[in-house]
């Protein structure tokens, strides 16, 4: 059974179809890069997996739980790291990491341990009880990867990870990434550092206007030809 | 040569007006084609030619025109008094003069910022003067009422209008403190207005105190602005069209509420590690976005509440409990499903009956507003068969709320139950709490509900979609 299952999905914004038949499958401990130009359709099918927006047709199932008739259990088996941090300005940072700590269901002692670790590589103990506004936006996106981070999830779901993070901390989040493929989790991970994700990435999906025109292992592939082109 | 500020404004709202009439445009064409066009034209200009050419419908209406007039020269003083309150009001989510992202662009390029909000601030007052004019115009020659009473009514109107501009923009960079202070300085006006009783005299105190507080604030007008603040809720109230939101599908975002609650230090204080905790915070944050629609929800039930008291047939004031209890309760499930529905809750797993249960507290508290007319209409119809039919009340009300939240939770997780029977069984007990004061008997079937009540309170959606 594949841990990501999307099957013939299309999306349609305003009456335009985004998302053409979207067929592909990501199974356990495996990393799929979802590749193309600006504009191809890769966060909108992002979105269309995490539920922010509707599928028009197709099945999307994560580790045996169908969008469409098991959504709860749908919601608790991935964990979302957006491209633009969706942090509530009420909530400080602790309070983020127990709301997330609370959906997934994780223990306290369990969560506690967690935020440590993850707060420490981050260099983000002193920021515990702030407010996202008064943090930076690369510190906001660190916050964010550690609220994804968090719970243990069959599926990881992450769109542009590497926006706004300085170097240490894109080193310590690729450990980290690394350290959940070694528990099992797949990853489905977009980007536009493509040499970063060639890095991570087992296997390859590339969109073009909506449509999944190639795929294949990430050793077979080359670059994105221009968009114009 | 030095670049013209006022071409590069003009140049911008004629873009901005163009972009909204094209997203209209858009948005008109998918609901209505050439066809549905032609039919709504006929159809309109037949309902105007019937109405105002043929008809003269507004003569039919000339006495209730004439009583407006004379209650309206009769508490002229009182009423102009209570205008500036509006202004206090706006200035919690709105900064009274348009300063959008748009506006900030410009004063990034050689234009000083204050000439802009200059500028924006007397097309405010043009376009202002403009619908009052028109407005007033239209009054003046479709109904009865007096020129001159109208020209009183809208001078003033666009007096106020112009002297809180600078007030409103004052107050929504500051604390509730502030507004406060202004809030104490109008009651004090109307108190004095009251008293004295005198069109001239409040009309002289009026402009005076908004002269005073012009002058007073305008070396203020550019110290401790908060632009991001402003530019945020001014694009918000800017973009966000309701009907191009309808028909598009596409949300627009509430705006970020800045509350005072968020300066507490208390609030910074970690959750205790429990969901009740945790969602008795979200549900705030919900309420505070929405703040004006639940003053609303609350006020106009309220409203109808107190009015049914002054009307002696009984039978309405049950009808109204009736309409309240279900109004009350369906307005509430959409406060609970938005929660779910925009930023991060929307992306994070649920568990929707911890959700509900949480949820309970925060429906009875904005219920008590809506019994207090009932006390007085109680205590006034008192018979021994009162407390039944509160008992009937509170229980309907309560099984009311169960099979709407429920529905939504149905509906949040995609489970297909219909609730088709609740809705018809809340029907039932509704048509019971009217009946029950032509035949107060009824109340006595309050004990029906119980069964009914507890398998709505087992509800669960479990994990597996069941």
């Amino acid at each position: 059974m594949p841990t990501l299952l999307v099957d013939s999905v299309s999306t349609v914004l305003s009456k335009k179809r985004i998302l053409e038949a979207i067929t592909f499958e990501l199974h356990k401990g495996e990393v799929l890069a979802l590749v193309g130009h600006n504009g191809a359709g890769k966060s909108t099918l992002i979105k269309t997996i995490v539920g922010v927006l509707n599928k028009t047709s197709g099945n999307i199932v994560i580790n045996g739980s169908d969008q469409d008739d098991d959504l709860l259990s749908y919601k608790q088996s991935f964990s979302y790291l957006p491209e633009e941090p969706l942090l509530l300005s009420e909530l400080t940072v602790l309070q983020h990491f127990q709301l997330y700590g609370k959906s997934y269901q994780i223990s306290e002692t369990s969560l506690h341990e967690r935020i440590d670790d993850y707060v420490t590589g981050f260099e983000l103990t002193d920021k515990l009880n702030e407010y996202p506004e008064s943090l930076s936006k690369g510190m906001r996106q660190k916050v964010q990867t550690i609220c994804a981070f968090l719970p243990d999830t069959p599926l990881l779901i992450i769109d542009e990870p590497f926006m706004g993070l300085d170097v240490y901390a894109i080193a310590y989040f690729e450990q980290l990434l690394k350290d959940k493929i070694v528990k099992g989790t797949s990853i489905l991970i977009t980007s536009h550092q493509l040499d970063r994700v060639k890095n991570i990435a087992d296997r390859y999906v590339l969109l073009q206007e909506g449509k999944l025109v190639q795929s294949g292992s990430i050793d077979d592939f080359d670059t994105i030809t221009r968009r114009t082109e | 040569m030095k670049p013209s500020i006022l071409w590069a404004y003009t140049f911008l709202g004629r873009q901005r007006f163009k972009k909204k009439m094209n997203i209209y445009q858009l948005t008109l064409r998918t609901v209505i084609d050439k066809t549905i066009a032609f039919y709504l034209a006929v159809f309109f200009g037949y309902l105007f030619m019937t109405m105002f050419v043929f008809g003269n419908v507004l003569s039919e209406y000339e006495e209730q025109f004439l009583w407006m007039q004379s209650q309206g020269e009769r508490y002229f003083h009182l009423l102009i008094a209570v205008i500036p309150f509006r202004y206090i009001f706006l200035s919690f989510r709105h900064p009274g003069v348009m300063f959008s992202s748009s506006e900030y662009q410009l004063s990034l390029l050689p234009y000083s910022r204050q000439h802009i909000w200059f500028l924006s601030f007397f097309n405010k007052v043009i376009k202002r003067l403009f619908v009052m004019v028109l407005i007033g115009l239209c009054l003046f020659l479709l109904t009865p009422i007096s020129g001159i009473f109208i020209l009183k009514y809208f001078g003033m109107f666009f007096l106020i209008d112009f002297g809180m501009t600078i007030p409103q923009w004052f107050m929504f960079q500051r604390n509730i403190l502030i507004k406060m202070l202004f809030w104490f300085v109008f009651v004090t006006i109307n108190g004095i207005v009251f008293i004295v009783q005198s069109d001239p005299f409040s009309v002289v105190m009026l402009i005076s105190v908004l002269l005073i507080l012009n002058i007073l604030l305008y070396p203020r007008l550019f110290v401790g602005v908060d632009w991001g603040k402003v530019i945020t809720l001014c694009d918000y109230h800017l973009w966000n069209m309701a009907f191009v939101s309808r028909v598009s599908q596409v949300r627009i975002k509430p705006q970020r509420k800045y509350s005072l609650m968020r300066k507490l230090t208390y609030r910074k204080k970690p959750f205790h590690y429990t969901s009740q905790s945790i969602h008795h915070r979200l549900w705030q944050i919900v309420f505070i976005r929405n703040i004006e629609y639940i003053i609303q929800l609350i006020g106009i039930l309220v409203l109808m509440l107190a009015v049914l008291n002054y009307i002696p047939k009984a039978g309405f004031m049950f009808i109204g409990i009736a309409v309240a209890l279900y109004a009350y309760a369906a307005g509430t499930t959409s406060f609970f499903t938005n929660q779910f529905q925009a930023d991060l809750v929307e992306v994070l797993p649920w568990d929707l009956m911890a959700y509900k249960q949480s949820f309970l507290k925060w429906y009875i508290m904005g219920s008590l507003p809506i019994l207090v007319p009932l006390v007085p209409y109680f205590i006034l119809h008192f018979t021994w068969w009162v407390p039944v039919q509160i008992l009937l009340i509170l229980l309907t009300g309560i099984y009311i709320y169960h099979v709407e939240i429920n529905y939504s939770i149905a509906v949040l997780s995609k489970a297909k139950i219909a609730f088709v029977k609740e809705r018809w069984i809340s029907f039932i007990f509704l048509c019971l709490v009217v009946g029950s004061s032509p035949y107060p008997i009824v109340a006595c079937l309050f004990p029906i509900i119980f069964p009914f009540l507890i398998e709505q309170r087992s509800f669960s959606i479990l994990y597996d979609g069941s």
